[in-house]
């Protein structure tokens, strides 16, 4: 038996792929899993070897940790990667693994509990000394509860889910008039969606800005951070761009956030890759908000600034070995965006857009990255995230960066499918972003892209031309510009056999 | 003489001409202008499309539910495009309420066979003669339902790009 260990990748798509790029670089053998609609993705070929786990909806395949298990068990796995989304941050999950006897590659399940619920990790980080947005520690007995509190803090407040997430069992109240029934909203949909009628009240913090905290940690408990990422790019509380270091951000503060970063991820024991996100007022107060117990998508930006590897870090720490870096050897250098190419109609309400990707060829360059999961002819499920690719561009300086972004996005060939690239450019291209400050409120500002903007007469005339050769609408086909896959492949055994 | 299309893109309708096509350039006329269109295939499978004072483009292209999908670098532009023959007969844009239709010879060949006489009675696609070019035989079809009104040519005769083959007009 060979002595190589090996890493099941729960997951798909990009992060499946990134992950197990880290591992062929440590010399560990790969497991992926798949549904039946990504029988023939490239996270299922790039691997050693795949097991299928079951039918498209991710309800029967990449959410069932009872068969991931079994397909840890089966191929020889001895660890696990959860990559983000799916399994990633279910301490359940985690305890079946280490039960089954399969290392985690990850935060333990008790970190990833306190972290789970938001009155406890309010909590915690309080006892830690970690700034949180002031409002209450325990649980609102009541609505009279509720007033008394928010006369305190002073309106408007936010009222939240304990489990909550993703902008639901959410209020935003300017007023004491309006309390009561926002708080019967708010346990209303905390129990229609997270089975869990606890809510608590915070200050709300008009137009913020989302800054984190990368953080790593070894289980011997060192822990560093990485500095900063700002996410304040987002569109109905997904985000769309991120950069690193934050843009308008003072050394001061981003030293006084890693620090407390840290102290935050000292104060669970917690092991491997996290996040702290914090929000951030025009005074620079910042707040406790979430830690992410898990590798987050926008890593690469953290990676291009710091030259580090977190999934090769994750990794070394999941077999044992101490933290590679002490805090005095990181240190932050240029400047790092990302941008995520997502599957959706800008026009049409950014409405998702599944579907054969007929041109797919990422820009390449000095500087640039790319994180993506599907290649030219695959096509884009509609059971899955919308997301397919992560662009970034690194750059000695923030307008560098921009432009080298610009210019990339540009050049990015990608047909088929509807995607937000347009609407990328126009948060990179707009001066609130460019020159700054920007917040939260960012892509709101923005009018809406013209459903079709202006061609260049060169491709109507050449549409013309193409016709004339092929037939017009007669013609049921018009031949493929693209090179065939079959001569590809000719040409790339011609090129492994020389 | 060139053929004219209607290439449209939402509202935006454009009357284009392919006056000839060279294989490594095309000659085209828009609102007047003639335009001579530079086309280099790179290795690589893309389509340079260079014209004086039009600037470049660099393209892939493809057909999806009958549009030409012109793809230039992270911008796709799709055109519906018809011969503006079909689009008189069919009553479309460029039509003149018309109450006929000429089908004419889409490229210089020979015609091998005729398929209809004046009387008959043709439904859209059928097909009303075939014209061989490059040793390759191609069906000409009529755009649109109508009963024959003349065959101005035989079997056996050599025609120009443009000629006319059948004339139609449309039933009442």
């Amino acid at each position: 038996m060979s002595m190589r260990p090996k890493v099941l990748i729960a997951n798909r798509g990009e992060i499946a792929i990134r992950v197990m790029r880290a591992c062929r670089e440590l010399n560990m053998r790969t497991v992926a899993v798949y549904s039946d609609a990504d029988a023939q993705a490239r996270h299922v070929w790039f691997a050693d070897e795949a097991v299928r786990l079951g039918p498209p909806p991710t309800a029967e395949s990449y959410l069932r940790g009872d068969k991931v298990i079994e397909a840890a068990l089966q191929t020889g796995a001895q660890f696990i990667h959860p990559g983000y989304g799916f399994l990633s941050e279910n301490a359940e999950f985690r305890r079946a693994c280490d039960a089954a006897g399969l290392t985690f590659v990850g935060p333990g399940a008790h970190a990833m509990e306190q972290m789970g619920i938001k009155t406890l990790a309010r909590q915690v980080m309080v006892k830690a000394g970690v700034p949180v947005v002031p409002g209450s520690l325990e649980p609102l007995r009541d609505v009279a509860e509720a007033v008394e509190i928010a006369n305190e803090i002073g309106f408007p407040v936010m009222l939240k889910a304990a489990a909550g997430g993703g902008g639901r069992g959410i209020r935003l109240v300017h007023d004491a008039a309006d309390l009561p029934a926002a708080f019967e909203g708010a346990v209303r949909e905390a129990v229609a969606y997270f089975k869990d009628p606890t809510v608590y009240i915070e200050k709300a913090i008009i137009r913020p800005r989302h800054v984190e905290i990368q953080v790593m940690a070894d289980r011997y408990g060192n822990a560093v951070h990485l500095f900063d990422r700002e996410c304040s790019v987002q569109r109905r509380n997904q985000k769309i761009i991120e950069e690193s270091p934050a843009a308008h951000l003072s050394d001061k503060t981003r030293l006084a956030m890693g620090q407390v970063a840290v102290q935050a991820a000292k104060a669970v024991n917690y092991e491997s890759a996290g996040t702290i996100e914090f929000l951030v007022d025009p005074q620079e107060h910042f707040y406790f908000m979430e830690m992410n117990t898990r590798l987050q998508v926008e890593h690469p930006v953290t990676e291009l600034v710091t030259g580090t590897d977190l999934v090769v870090e994750q990794l070394r720490i999941a077999q044992g070995l101490p933290l590679s870096w002490t805090q005095e050897q990181i240190a932050q250098r240029g400047h790092a965006i990302e941008c995520r190419i997502y599957a959706e109609d800008v026009a049409r309400g950014f409405l998702p857009s599944p579907g054969p990707l007929h041109v797919y060829r990422p820009p390449t360059g000095p500087g640039l990255r790319i994180d993506d999961g599907f290649c030219e002819g695959d096509v884009i499920s509609n059971h899955y995230d919308s997301m397919i690719a992560k662009l970034s561009a690194w750059a000695p300086t923030r307008e560098h960066a921009i432009a080298r972004m610009q210019s990339a996005l540009d050049l990015f060939e990608i047909s088929g499918i509807s995607h937000n690239i347009a609407h990328l450019q126009q948060v990179l291209g707009c001066a609130e972003f460019a020159v700054g400050p920007y917040d939260t409120g960012v892509v709101k500002t923005l009018p809406p892209l013209e459903a079709l903007p202006e061609d260049p007469e060169l491709a109507a005339l050449y549409a013309a031309v193409l016709a004339h050769r092929h037939g017009s609408k007669a013609q049921p086909a018009l031949p493929a510009s693209t090179e065939s896959a079959w001569a590809y492949h000719a040409r790339a055994q011609g090129l492994r056999n020389r | 003489m060139g053929t004219e299309y209607i290439v449209s893109r939402g509202a935006n309708i454009r009357s284009i001409e392919v006056v000839e096509d060279r294989g490594h350039e095309a000659v085209v006329r828009l609102d007047g202008r003639e335009i001579t269109l530079q086309l280099h295939t790179l290795p690589d499978g893309r389509t340079a499309v260079t014209a004086d004072g039009l600037g470049q483009i660099m393209t892939r292209h493809y057909r999806e539910r009958g549009e030409v999908v012109i793809a230039s670098g992270s911008a796709d532009f799709r055109y519906e495009v018809s011969d503006v023959r079909e689009s008189w007969l069919s009553g479309g844009a460029g039509g003149k309420s018309g109450k006929g239709g000429h089908i004419k010879a889409s490229m210089p060949g020979r015609v091998v066979r005729i398929a209809v006489q004046p009387g008959d009675m043709v439904a859209e696609g059928d097909v009303v003669a075939v014209l061989e070019a490059m040793k390759m035989e191609n069906d000409v079809r009529a755009p649109a339902g109508g009963i024959v009104k003349q065959v101005p040519v035989t079997v056996g005769q050599t025609v120009e790009t443009g000629a006319l083959l059948v004339e139609l007009e449309q039933a009442s």
